[in-house]
């Protein structure tokens, strides 16, 4: 058996929920904390020293409660089962937790903003009044058209609105109630401004003002209307095998509302540590045989001849369906986020 | 009657060393044989499958989070997806915000720069201009260069003209001067009358001269002065991403989305010329309750803002000028009816200004004072100390204010509002501004001095 973290000791050994709470407190507190509040703040020092600092103070605070809430399931599962999953070194769990959230939100970041970009690109190049063009040292350059006026006068020369600026007109639409779009917000500070601005500088504005409007957590419809119940499926804690049990008769009820697209792309590459994929189903009772020829389209001899061709790659799903193979993975991507939606109401219900 | 599992075969999906065929043989034995469905899924192994089908069906806590990017979404907004792509964008959607909020953005954004670039206001104008003075907008709109050339020379010559004229008039122009500011080349949108750009000399970084040859190359590209003849019914402004015009019989059209009660200070404000001013600055500048204490009393705090104005932010600022050996200030907010509103408590002689912990009742004219305190003790309560009056805006003008700046961000709007309810300084930016993008016009121009006038007054 891999050695325990002394300091979750306690946590382990505590027999009621009231001392094994006291025990998370002080773990998440008193030893996480200190350890995520210097590395989150290290990633956003340049923000806290700009025009930025609201923003970045908001985020910052954001990603420090998100690493807390995973290191919070990771602590629960290690009490369920600190044979399958140990902890030996807590503080190295927590820097490395903090490391993967900034990186996952450094990359969720540069999504957006390569998304923003295109999308200002695709606007600039709707609109024949628009127009992106390059200056003498190569930038990127946006404004009016009309704008691109080369001055050949070696005496002058042309300034860009600056990044401070276009927050400046920004600003004034904050406080707005409205929800202006990204050409709302083009329209706007070219017009308040009065000057082009360099492409870099209007996106990173950009992303920033819309980052300050919307959430940057997903949240589920039933998440927003009851907000107290965001932590259920943290603090709900592992799944017992009964639980798993109905959660699977909820996810195959799922499944059966899919196309038949999304249906093969997630089930014929499923494969477990045994071997096995989906007759899982048929083994647990969640689902016959019949369900599963049906759930595939197939009659039940078509789907034992299938049996014996699975897990079947990307690849060769992909020749089946005749679809691209990295759709297919896409598929399957956007399948599982619908089906974990199922799984947060399942848990929703299970703490009611 | 039928075999049970072999234990090898058994042992062989212990050690998870099934071959395809021993999966085949297990799978179909199962089906019929209820004790060596016990013996393979026994409760550890059934446990260890639902957890397996458990990971398979979601979305795993390492796992990158799917979003769609911008190629689909483009596509998506377009319609151009087929079918698969359609539905897999479709169930992302679904379930995440990120991405349905940036189709949402793109589908608005495009709207928005389609129906900026419409030619509707452009044909209206180019319709009027042609119909007055045959020809002219057809010369306007070549751009050869012998013609572009000519054409600048005749727009040189009409300032000049109307430099003289106006000159020998010595007035700035009557308020009903009729003007049309936009350019003539394809641009009468929103989108297609832009400001000029600004430029600045490279030595120094500074905004040149409006008389500077480059200034003035921009300037003769677009001939403002040069349509002002044909369109004597028309007051035409350029005012932000709008292009404001008023006929004859008072309506205004290029704003949207503003008041009844703004729509009309507009109007009157372009067709007289002139601002309202409202009583509210009388009272606020009511000079007995302004100083108290000898102004030039080394003993009295100056104060800086706010002062005499009315105020968007119900949480201001207070500054003051710092008082010579003060080893503290207090400062006082009264409303209206004398009672206290806010204090600061003491605060330390370096102090210069101080904000409210909590926002001040909207709608309400207050006073403020600070006094300065020596070794403990306040400068006498009142020879020693200074007040000044201001109002915070209605919670219903801030609803307002906030309208018009999110449906028609323009400067007139803006300008007229803020100067209908004495928030004068923004209202001198506001104009200011529009006079910068209309500098032929005198009713941009004469309202920017007029409000000028106020805040002297005041």
């Amino acid at each position: 058996m891999e050695a325990i973290d002394q300091s979750l000791l306690p946590y382990l050994h505590s027999v009621n929920e009231g001392n094994a709470q006291d025990c998370l407190e002080h773990i998440l507190e008193v030893i996480a904390r200190p350890i995520i509040q210097p590395i989150v703040q290290r990633a956003f020092q340049n923000e806290f020293t700009d025009y930025r600092y609201q923003a970045a103070s908001q985020t910052a605070d954001d990603v420090t409660n998100d690493v807390l809430v995973k290191l919070l399931t990771r602590l629960r599962t290690f009490k369920t089962d600190p044979v399958q999953n140990p902890i030996s070194n807590f503080p190295g769990l927590v820097a490395v937790t903090a490391y993967r959230i900034l990186t996952d939100l450094r990359r969720d970041n540069n999504r957006q903003r390569t998304n923003l970009e295109k999308q200002i690109r695709r606007l600039f190049a709707t609109s024949q009044n628009l127009k992106i063009w390059k200056d003498e040292q190569g930038d990127s350059i946006c404004g009016y058209a009309a704008w691109d006026q080369r001055i050949e006068s070696a005496g002058f020369k042309r300034i860009y609105a600056t990044r401070a600026a276009l927050f400046a007109a920004l600003d004034e639409l904050r406080v707005g109630k409205g929800d202006p779009n990204t050409a709302d917000l083009i329209l706007f500070s070219l017009n308040r401004i009065g000057r082009a601005a360099r492409l870099n500088d209007l996106t990173g504005v950009l992303v920033s003002f819309r980052a300050t409007r919307t959430s940057t957590i997903q949240v589920d419809e039933a998440l927003r209307a009851r907000p107290e119940l965001a932590l259920a499926d943290v603090q709900a804690g592992p799944l017992t095998s009964l639980e798993m049990r109905r959660l699977l008769d909820a996810l195959f009820q799922e499944l059966q509302k899919l196309n038949l697209i999304q249906r093969k792309s997630l089930l014929l590459n499923m494969t477990d540590c045994y071997g096995f994929g989906i007759e899982w189903f048929v083994f647990t009772g969640i689902a016959s045989e019949d369900q599963l020829a049906n759930l595939l389209d197939l009659s039940v001899e078509e789907f034992r001849r299938l049996l014996d061709h699975l897990p079947m790659t990307d690849n060769q799903i992909s020749e089946l369906l005749g679809i691209d193979s990295a759709k297919i993975a896409n598929i399957r991507k956007a399948v599982r986020d619908r089906l974990k939606r199922r799984r947060r109401a399942f848990v929703i219900e299970k703490t009611e | 009657m039928r075999k049970h599992l072999s234990e090898e075969i058994v042992e062989r999906f212990q050690l998870r060393g099934l071959s395809r065929q021993d999966r085949r043989i297990i799978y179909d034995h199962m089906l019929a044989c209820e004790p060596c469905s016990r013996r393979i899924a026994d409760s550890r192994r059934e446990a260890a499958g639902l957890l397996a089908l458990c990971a398979h069906f979601l979305p795993g806590s390492e796992d990158e989070p799917y979003h769609l990017n911008f190629e689909l979404i483009e596509a998506y907004v377009s319609q151009k997806l087929t079918n698969t792509d359609n539905a897999t964008a479709e169930m992302h959607l679904e379930v995440c915000e990120a991405c349905l909020v940036e189709a949402n953005d793109l589908r608005a954004s495009l709207a928005t720069v389609q129906a900026a670039a419409s030619p509707k206001v452009s044909e209206v104008d180019s319709t009027k201009i042609s119909g007055e003075v045959p020809g002219l907008r057809r010369v306007l709109f070549f751009g050869r260069p012998i013609r572009s050339a000519a054409i600048a020379a005749c727009i040189v010559l009409a300032c000049l003209i109307a430099v003289v004229i106006r000159q020998q008039r010595g007035s700035e122009g009557s308020p009903q001067e009729m003007t049309k500011q936009s350019s003539p080349s394809p641009a009468p949108t929103p989108l297609q009358s832009p400001r000029q750009p600004i430029v600045a000399n490279a030595n120094n970084g500074s905004v040149p001269k409006t008389n500077s040859t480059a200034t003035e190359a921009l300037r003769n590209k677009t001939p403002r002065n040069s349509s002002r003849a044909v369109t004597a019914d028309l007051i035409v402004l350029n005012d932000g991403s709008y292009r404001i015009t008023i006929d004859r019989s008072g309506d205004v059209e290029g704003l949207s989305g503003i008041s009844t009660h703004t729509r009309e200070a507009v109007r009157e404000a372009v067709v007289n010329g002139s601002l309202k001013r409202p009583d509210l600055l009388n009272e606020l500048s009511g000079r007995d309750a302004v100083l108290r204490g000898s102004a030039m009393d080394n003993e009295t705090v100056r104060l800086v803002s706010p002062e005499n104005r009315v105020l968007l932010e119900d949480r201001p600022v207070f500054r003051w000028t710092s008082l010579k050996d003060a080893t503290g200030y207090r400062v006082v907010v009264g409303d209206e009816h004398f009672r206290q509103a806010a204090q600061s408590g003491d605060l330390p002689g370096t102090a210069t200004q101080w904000q409210p912990s909590a926002p001040l009742k909207r709608g309400m004219v207050y006073t403020w004072m600070v006094m300065g305190i020596r070794s403990g003790e306040a400068l006498g309560s009142h020879p020693s100390s200074a007040a000044s009056k201001f109002k915070v805006l209605e919670e219903a003008k801030v609803k307002e204010l906030d309208q018009l700046k999110s449906s028609s961000p323009s400067h007139l709007a803006l300008g007229v509002f803020y100067a209908g309810e004495g928030m004068i300084t923004n209202a001198e930016r506001e104009f200011q501004l529009l006079a910068q993008q209309n500098p032929d016009s005198a009713i941009a121009r004469n309202l920017l001095k007029q409000i000028r006038t106020w805040i002297k007054v005041q």
